[in-house]
């Protein structure tokens, strides 16, 4: 059985978001692919509570470097895997005891502090490279958002550009979510490149779940739904507001736009700031924040939901909640870019791309009174490249062929 | 006399109302609290209720904001008691003080209360105030204990068609009465909308209101068949809100309200004004919006270049955000004796002081519709006005406009009008071509819009 550790910057214990999510469906299928699958995360509990045993907690001056710039918290979790004494001990610790046969580094960040540890311990595994993003492109555009200092700006991109292009290169495979994001790391010097979109579980919905969300909406003289789940980062926020806006005046009254995740939470708080405005004040008149839910209360509120919306317009990589969208059966309003990754899918029946704000409200309108069209074998069949089963196929293929 | 009330109470509870379709159906709930003297909301609602009464087939219903319910509404006694009311106040010299008590007695009834009193009972009661305060006490008693029973709940049918005049965004509940309602029946729903101020121009108001505005008028958008705006201004704030919400617009008419000219038929001097007085007059609530400082830097810059100005009277209650421009006006000796403030002037009064005035001035930034500038013309009196909002709808080049945040603009024009050759040219012009609006045409225009 090879050995195989895979190791990221946040840690899968009750995965939250697309990054934790992908690398949990990675970690299990090696093991079902009858590898020796360990995963260790380097990460700060100022972001994450929920984690195992052997997973490292950074502390002392990392953790302090991280609180006073928490954006660049994933550059610190790298680099301490070098640079941390704990970190370090910790991780020469698991590498000398399991001796992985197999390195897969997800996106990027423990490369920084694991090349030069792998050096110092003469240690040559096999190396796998697992992208989610062109990580420095995100960082900059990060940091230049938040009118971050020019010079700390251009270091950290420096370093993380240098990590990815040494990861990259050094890579036997490397997997990446996109077809432009392709075309990227080839330019980084890529030897093989292959395309695992993200993707999902099956969507398992629980009919008690379902019946609670008709009642709560049913006391509310609401009749349908069209539902937006997102995480609170901003570009979920500015593309719905870029593609639908705040004024949700041609939403009928017993109609609403509910807000799942910690986007609710978000939203809140930016229109809040708001108070002279009218679409603001008048947002919640016709939107719902439904909040952080466990997976089972989503998953029925996915079931009771009339349609799913994903007004997409920017952000690396590909979106999971695309592939949760087309696997749940739902009719979807999105934008074009919501499916890079998954441009075979947009032919699919009850998947409706609208790419300006007039023409993705129009659609909403519109698709809301529409009748859910049933899927064909075929069409069935596309839906379900979506899974974590099908997405992961040919990134798989490649690395048993140089296991 | 308080006996009255039992023996007319029917032993059997309210019904409800539905008439033989179609019908139009006006709301007057915000004539139930109708305290003798009508608000410029309640008289637009009066008298366009008067006109459907004599015109069309129409009743009249009320909410009940607590309940969440329609309610019939008796508009027939209701006019009844207005026109009694006005008897009584031009017939100035039989008002005795214990008649005007039992008045405010009768007034301050509940409406359903009040319609179960005949017209004819009513005068008697006017006249003996120990009957009035006996019939007011025994109908809080049955209402308290429950015995009073209720009112007839309105129903509306299909082809039917629900007007909503006045106030509705101090009751917002009844836009979700009014939505369970169109479920069910489906009738057509229009709406009036006076102007978009606490939204447009949220400086004039608090926050709180802003946000309570915003929602209220959100959701009459929504449901609403048609609007009808009282100003081409108004109509396009109203516009602008509905492309910014993205609301599916109903159509949004306009409709121009009939100019209320106060009786000249008997007038009477204010004892603050004497006859010889030589005057410019502003009508109006002070609140901050109407820009009554911009006037006291008018009267200000005047004295300063010393200009010989007429007084300027200023006629209407204190409102809101305006402490600083009244202490200013009342304490700068460079204008306390040639501005004045004159609160609760009544109807004959104001007439007065409108045909004795040199001219009329209205420095508001913004309006709806703007009733005083109609109210001066309509008497044939020159009014100098703001050149912003809905004002220069109203008379078009019969009025002079200045901009109101221009003070030296304002003071031109006033100064100019104090040549009495080109005033006397203005009067006559404007003699020659105003033509007031009666609440008839108000109506015919309303009728053509709801079909």
């Amino acid at each position: 059985m090879k050995r195989v550790l895979i190791v990221a910057t946040y840690p899968i214990k009750n995965p939250q978001h697309g990054g934790q999510k992908r690398v949990d469906a990675i970690v299990r299928r090696y093991k079902s692919e009858g590898f020796d699958a360990r995963f260790v995360a380097v990460f700060s509990d100022l972001f994450y509570d929920d984690y195992s045993k052997s997973d490292i907690v950074v502390k002392g001056l990392t953790r302090e470097r991280i609180m006073s710039s928490p954006f660049t918290g994933d550059v610190e979790c790298g680099r301490a895997i070098f640079k941390d004494a704990y970190v370090k001990r910790r991780m020469t610790e698991l590498l000398t005891s399991f001796k992985p046969e197999i390195i897969q580094i997800e996106q990027v960040f423990p490369y920084i502090g694991l090349k030069p540890l792998l050096n110092e311990l003469q240690h040559k595994p096999t190396i796998i490279s697992s992208s989610h993003n062109i990580e420095y492109k995100m960082k900059q555009e990060m940091l230049e958002g938040l009118e971050a200092d020019e010079s700390f700006i251009d270091n950290t991109v420096k370093v993380i550009r240098d990590t990815e292009t040494q990861v990259t290169q050094d890579a036997k495979v490397v997997a990446a979510v996109s077809q432009t994001d392709i075309k990227e790391l080839i330019d980084l010097g890529a030897e093989s490149v292959v395309l695992a979109p993200n993707g999902i579980d099956e969507i398992k919905f629980d009919k008690e779940e379902v019946d609670l969300w008709r009642k709560k909406f049913g006391q509310m003289d609401v009749d349908k739904i069209a539902l937006f789940v997102g995480s609170a980062h901003p570009p979920n926020w500015f593309g719905f507001e870029q593609m639908v806006g705040k004024g949700l005046g041609f939403i009928p009254r017993n109609e609403r736009i509910v807000f799942a995740g910690s986007i609710s939470e978000y939203i809140k708080n930016e229109l809040d700031k708001q108070k002279l405005d009218p679409g603001a004040v008048t947002f919640w008149q016709r939107a719902c924040a439904a909040g952080r839910l466990s997976q089972d209360r989503l998953s029925g509120l996915i079931n009771f939901a009339d349609i799913l919306l994903l007004p997409i317009t920017e952000g690396g990589g590909s979106n999971l909640k695309t592939a949760e969208a087309v696997i749940s059966g739902k009719k979807v309003v999105a934008t074009e870019y919501a499916f890079r990754g998954f441009e075979e899918l947009k032919k699919l029946p009850n998947i409706y791309i609208a790419n300006d704000p007039e023409s993705f409200r129009e659609k909403i309108s519109e698709v809301m009174s529409i009748n859910l069209i049933a899927l064909k074998g075929e069409e069935s069949g596309l839906a379900k490249t979506v899974l974590w089963q099908n997405c992961l196929n040919k990134m798989f293929q490649r690395i048993m062929a140089v296991a | 006399m308080a006996k009255l009330l039992e023996q007319n109470v029917p032993k059997n509870n309210g019904g409800c109302m539905r008439r033989k379709s179609p019908t139009t159906w006006i709301d007057m709930t915000d004539l139930s609290i109708w305290r003798g003297h009508f608000t410029g909301i309640q008289r637009v609602v009066y008298s366009l209720a008067v006109r459907f009464s004599e015109n069309s087939s129409v009743s009249y219903f009320m909410y009940d904001q607590k309940h969440q319910k329609f309610y019939g509404f008796d508009f027939d006694n209701f006019r009844t008691m207005v026109e009694s009311q006005a008897h009584l106040e031009a017939d100035v010299s039989a008002s005795s003080r214990a008649k005007l008590i039992a008045q405010e007695l009768i007034r301050r009834l509940p409406s359903h209360v009040r319609s179960r009193i005949t017209p004819e009972v009513r005068n008697r009661l006017r006249g003996s105030y120990l009957r009035a305060r006996a019939v007011y006490v025994k109908s809080r008693q049955l209402i308290a204990s429950g015995r009073m029973p209720p009112r007839n709940e309105v129903i509306f049918n299909t082809e039917d068609t629900v007007l909503i005049l006045g106030n509705s965004w101090e009751r917002p509940k009844i836009i979700d009465s009014l939505w369970q309602a169109k479920i069910k029946s489906n009738f057509k729903l229009f709406q009036l909308v006076y102007d978009l101020i606490p939204i447009y121009q949220p400086q004039a108001f608090n926050l709180e209101l802003f946000e309570r505005y915003c929602k209220h008028i959100f959701e009459v958008a929504s449901i609403s068949d048609g609007l009808m705006a009282i100003s081409e201004s108004s109509k396009r704030d109203m516009q602008r809100l509905c492309d910014e919400l993205h609301i599916k617009n109903p159509p949004i008419h306009v409709i121009r309200l009939g100019d209320d000219i106060p009786s000249t038929v008997h007038v009477e001097r204010p004892v603050a004004v004497r006859a010889n007085d030589r005057y410019v007059l502003c009508v109006g609530t002070i609140e901050a919006r109407k820009n009554h400082s911009l006037l006291y830097y008018v009267w200000k810059e005047a004295h300063r270049q010393g200009l010989e100005m007429p007084k300027l009277i200023i006629v209407g209650r204190v409102g809101w955000y305006t402490g600083d421009v009244v202490h200013f006006i009342q304490l700068d000796p460079a204008v306390r004796d040639n501005i004045h403030i004159l609160e609760n002037i009544n109807d004959r009064q104001l007439a007065w002081l409108y045909q004795n005035c040199l001219f009329t001035v209205y420095p508001s930034y913004y309006e709806g519709w703007g009733l005083p500038i109609a109210e001066s013309l309509a008497f044939g009196k020159l009014c100098i006005a703001s050149n912003t909002s809905s004002m220069p709808e109203i008379a078009g080049d019969l009025i002079e406009y200045f901009s109101p945040y221009d003070s030296s603009e304002c003071l031109k024009q006033v100064v100019s009008f104090l040549n009495s050759d080109r005033l006397l040219k203005k009067e006559k012009e404007i003699a020659r071509s105003y033509n007031p609006t009666s609440w008839d045409d108000t109506y015919k225009q309303m009728k053509k819009i709801i079909g």
